[in-house]
C-alpha cells in the first residue's frame, strides 16, 4: 500500500489527471494505491511525514505557494519520496 | 538551499514595492507553453530520472508558463541539487533532482499527461516504487 498526497488547489477534477497517472504507476508496479488531494491552503493541516509519497501538482499560481514550499522542504528533509510537476 | 537570498517568481511578484527587493529566478518561458506542447527531452545519464526511464531522450507533454531564468540556469546544478534532463532545442533545464535523497524529481513538464492505463509513465511508476512500504 502507498500512501500518496496530491498538492494542488481547483479540487478533485483538477487533480485528476494526476491521480489516474499514480493510479496507472501503482497498477504497474502491483501495490495498492491511496491517494489524497491536499489543497495548498489546507496544507498546515497535513504532515508529510504521514505519507509515503507527495505529488505537487501543475497549477500555478498556488493559493498559498508560502505551505507549497514548505513542503518541498520537509520532504526533502524528511527523506519522503516527491514528485513535482 | 542554494544560498541566494531573494529569489522570486515572476508570476507571484509583489508590484507593491518601489525598490525590486526579490530578483526572478523564475521568468516566462521564452517559448510559452500554456495550452501544453510536445517537446523533446535529454535526459542526464546516471539520474534517477534516466533510470526509471530507461532511456536518454523522451518526448514530453509541457504547459509550463514560466521555467528558471536563462541566465541562471547553473542553479539547477548546486546545492545538492543536479540536472535530470534538459530540452534538446532550446538547451534549458526541464528536469532537477537531489541525490541525497530516496526519490526527489521535479519536471517542467507534466508526465501525467502522457500517462495511460497501459502506459504508466516512469516518473510515477519510480515515485510509487519508492514510496511502498
Amino acid at each position: 500500500m502507498s500512501r500518496i498526497a496530491v498538492v494542488m488547489d481547483g479540487g478533485p477534477e483538477r487533480a485528476e489527471t494526476t491521480v489516474d497517472a499514480l493510479g496507472h504507476a501503482a497498477a504497474h508496479v502491483g501495490v495498492g494505491l491511496d491517494t489524497t488531494v491536499v489543497a495548498t491552503d489546507h496544507l498546515h493541516r497535513f504532515d508529510v511525514a504521514g505519507a509515503d509519497g507527495v505529488v505537487i501538482g501543475p497549477g500555478s499560481p498556488y493559493r498559498r505557494m508560502d505551505l507549497v514550499l514548505e513542503t518541498i522542504r520537509s520532504a526533502r528533509e524528511k527523506g519522503v519520496p516527491l514528485v513535482g510537476t | 538551499m542554494l544560498g541566494l537570498t531573494g529569489a522570486a517568481h515572476t508570476e507571484y511578484a509583489d508590484d507593491s514595492h518601489d525598490e525590486p527587493a526579490e530578483r526572478p529566478i523564475i521568468t516566462p518561458l521564452a517559448c510559452s507553453l500554456r495550452g501544453g506542447v510536445d517537446i523533446e527531452v535529454v535526459l542526464t545519464p546516471g539520474t534517477v530520472l534516466a533510470e526509471w526511464c530507461g532511456t536518454d531522450r523522451v518526448v514530453e507533454r509541457a504547459t509550463c508558463g514560466y521555467g528558471l531564468d536563462p541566465a541562471r540556469q547553473h542553479v539547477a546544478d548546486d546545492g545538492g541539487l543536479r540536472i535530470a534532463a534538459h530540452e534538446a532545442d532550446s538547451g534549458e533545464v526541464r528536469a532537477v533532482e537531489r541525490a541525497d535523497h530516496p526519490y526527489f524529481v521535479a519536471t517542467l513538464y507534466q508526465p501525467q499527461l502522457r500517462s495511460a492505463p497501459a502506459r504508466a509513465h516512469p516518473v510515477f511508476v519510480g515515485l510509487v516504487h519508492s514510496a511502498t512500504r
